[in-house]
């Protein structure tokens, strides 16, 4: 009898592993709904062990689901019920971390900002570049997670408990490397897409344009809410347009 | 109407709960939802400006956050029932104007969606592992999950385009369907047209806050503004 867990079906779960999350254990049910298909027995220790609290980004989940799934297949007692509920809340901290600062923060942004740029540089063509640059993008950004996903999978379930060790994998400082260098060229390639197609009406346009900038980054500074920032840079662009043309419904 | 909500349900199953696959991201739903319609501008003007908005707006673990991808969606639904402007033919700035205040405002009004979500998902989530333990396959709970985020996102996303169709009413009276007439996009497209390259800025400083560190920031801004020279 073949004794590998039945990866592919946990990780296709795995996708709806925030259908329950909630404040009690976040995405703890999830974890549960992700694995039921692989719990033998289900005796009540082993399904309250897989259903506890975790929370962690949702790709770096399967790294958490490969341990889980190696530690629910032994003998669960109230007591390891207690210890895999510690181990689990211990873990979501790194998983949680490490994710969001990789995938959230960093690699969706910058792939957005670089279909965004496309977009602008690409004026009137830009419903063609949609097709391509869209497809790319969806392309890349989902083949990568689910390549990781299964990586993830299989090294969680080859380290079992000591699944926090691939916290200190020697492959992350590099991946942190790539993707700083990948951030800069996407802001770049946005600020100076924006810059071109802003610029090029005239000076009024580029007066709102540097003015929504300022404004901007005025609010990130001082931590005021993105729609504060909006509603002001509407504002000064009417001040701006107010001040440079004249129009019918203008003194 | 119902098309504005089955794509708000896809969007927010997309953004929060299933696959996160990106099909939910404005530059993607938005030009999409335009597309379906018949009015693809409408999807690029309000997917580009707003995915470069709400970039900065990360979903991260009890946080609260903007609901981004819903508020651009209803911006769109809204400015796509409006017909061209009959001066030139393209959608009117001040019904592209008066979407964007719109999205904007029901993207933060979005905030309270996901907390309200979370809090009933406390009781479901719970019966769902005890149904679990008992035996059961926990179906019956999986659906009502699943219902509660279905409602979530098309109730939300059905009430801002309600909202936005009320407002363009007042706006432009009963024949606002018709599209602005000649006289309101004169008087109204210079000053409005600003929203453009205004929320540009805004975006491109988003986007340069989320991808770059504090320290990098230098670099981006002359590095783009020397490339955006050359280009022009």
């Amino acid at each position: 009898m073949n004794d590998a867990p039945r990866m592919t079906n946990i990780l296709l779960r795995s996708l709806a592993v925030q259908l329950f999350l909630n404040y009690k254990t976040m995405q703890g049910p999830g974890y549960l709904m992700s694995l039921g298909s692989d719990l033998r027995e289900r005796n009540e220790h082993k399904v309250r062990a897989a259903g506890s609290f975790i929370n962690g980004h949702p790709a770096f989940s399967s790294i958490a689901l490969g341990a889980l799934t190696k530690r629910l297949r032994g003998e669960v007692t109230a007591e390891t019920a207690k210890d895999i509920s510690e181990w689990k809340r211990q873990i979501s901290t790194p998983l949680g971390a490490i994710g969001d600062s990789i995938i959230w923060e960093r690699w969706k942004p910058a792939l957005l900002a670089l279909c965004v740029a496309a977009m602008l540089f690409s004026r009137e063509f830009a419903a063609t570049a949609w097709v391509w640059a869209v497809s790319a993008m969806l392309l890349i950004y989902n083949l990568s997670l689910w390549s990781f996903r299964v990586w993830g999978f299989r090294h969680g379930y080859q380290l079992g408990e000591r699944v926090a060790e691939l916290a200190l994998h020697p492959a992350l400082p590099a991946a942190r490397r790539v993707l700083r260098i990948l951030g800069i060229a996407a802001a770049i390639a946005v600020v100076c897409a924006a810059l071109w197609t802003a610029f090029a009406p005239g000076t009024t346009s580029a007066l709102q344009f540097g003015a929504g900038f300022l404004i901007m980054l005025g609010a990130a500074l001082l931590r005021t809410s993105t729609l504060t920032a909006c509603f002001l840079t509407i504002l000064s662009s009417f001040a701006i347009a107010y001040f440079s043309t004249s129009t019918s419904l203008l003194p | 109407m119902w098309l504005p909500a089955l794509a708000g349900v896809v969007v927010y199953l997309d953004t929060s709960v299933i696959g996160q696959t990106l099909l939910g991201q404005p530059i993607v739903a938005c030009v999409l939802y335009g597309l379906l319609v018949d009015r693809p501008e409408v999807g690029l003007f309000f997917g580009v400006l707003f995915e470069l908005i709400w970039l900065a707006n990360l979903q991260i673990g009890a946080a609260k956050f903007s609901e981004g991808s819903l508020g651009t969606l209803i911006a769109t639904a809204t400015a796509a029932r409006v017909a061209p402007s009959e001066v030139t033919g393209e959608p009117a700035w001040i019904v592209l104007l008066l979407c964007t205040g719109l999205g904007l405002i029901f993207a933060h009004l979005g905030r309270e969606v996901a907390p309200l979500v979370r809090r009933t998902m406390n009781g479901v989530a719970e019966k769902y592992v005890q149904t679990f333990s008992e035996g059961g396959s926990g179906g019956r709970w999986i659906f009502t999950a699943l219902g509660v985020h279905v409602l979530a996102g098309g109730a939300f996303t059905l009430l801002g385009v309600a909202a936005g169709h009320f407002l363009l009413r007042l706006y432009f009276g009963e024949f606002y369907a018709l599209g602005p007439g000649e006289a309101v996009v004169n008087s109204t497209d210079l000053l409005c047209s600003g929203v453009w390259p205004s929320l540009l800025g805004v975006g491109s400083a988003a986007a340069m806050i989320q991808l770059v560190a504090r320290k990098d920031w230098l670099w981006v801004m002359v590095g783009g503004g020397i490339l955006g020279a050359l280009l022009l």
